[in-house]
């Protein structure tokens, strides 16, 4: 992603892509607030509604809303689209702070495990039973769920599955 | 996770449940009545698996301690 409009050069920005008829957008919004303020002079957020910046929209290439983007030093260090929680707003002001955060996994290790758990025994069930093929489809989907969740966290944080996103280099938190 | 609302045991329960509905429906009884069982089960599993219940969201409830979304 290439620095933009509203995406200096340098500096720590996290990007709200919102709408007005979002609801988890208005969910989010006084939680940004109060995560933005946690960061007031070294992460600036930038808002951006739909409707008023499509062009802009567009060219970050986003494809719903909510959408936050992190940007360390104008390139992107993170992205989420989808309402979420405090937590994963606040690692992404940790990723664009500390530069080089992955965009937060959408699973944990505890959901990954819960899954694998779930779609081996259903398999087993599924197999011990007749065999019943709609039980093992349903344990094979879940294993698929569970190893695309995998290579999903892997993919984006190299040191673990489920880790945070905190990286080892201190942050300078100086934008 | 997207606006998780349910808390562990709540996450567990709902998949405990899950579980035994479609083995029963899919495994045990078979038929109509199994297939219908096993696609209710399907419900709660995924809503447990998940974290995240619809039927909390539109009453804006939630068992998770959970900042912002949860009553």
């Amino acid at each position: 992603m290439s620095p933009s409009g509203p995406v200096p050069s340098r500096g720590a920005v996290v990007v709200d892509v919102w709408a007005t008829w979002c609801g988890p957008c208005r969910t989010m919004d006084p939680i940004l607030t109060r995560v933005s303020a946690e960061f007031a002079g070294r992460v600036d957020l930038v808002r951006l509604e739909v409707g008023d910046d499509t062009d802009l929209v567009s060219g970050l290439g986003v494809m719903g809303v909510p959408t936050l983007i992190s940007f360390r030093d104008g390139g992107e260090v993170g992205r989420v689209t989808g309402g979420v929680g405090e937590e994963a707003i606040r690692a992404m002001f940790r990723a664009a702070a500390v530069g080089g955060g992955p965009t937060p996994p959408s699973a944990n290790t505890t959901d990954m495990a819960l899954r694998g758990l779930v779609a081996l025994v259903l398999l087993v069930a599924g197999l011990s039973l007749g065999p019943s093929w709609p039980l093992v489809g349903v344990g094979v989907a879940l294993g698929l769920w569970m190893v695309l969740n995998l290579v999903q966290t892997v993919r984006l944080n190299p040191t673990g599955p489920g880790g945070s996103p905190s990286r080892p280099e201190a942050p300078d938190g100086v934008p | 996770m997207s606006f998780a609302n349910e808390a562990n045991w709540d996450r567990i329960a709902r998949v405990v449940l899950g579980i035994v509905l479609l083995i029963v429906g899919f495994g045990v009884i078979g038929g109509t009545g199994g297939v219908i069982l096993g696609i209710i089960g399907l419900v709660p599993l995924l809503t447990g698996l998940i974290g995240w219940c619809p039927a909390y969201a539109l009453f804006h409830f939630g068992t998770k301690e959970h900042s912002g979304t949860s009553a």
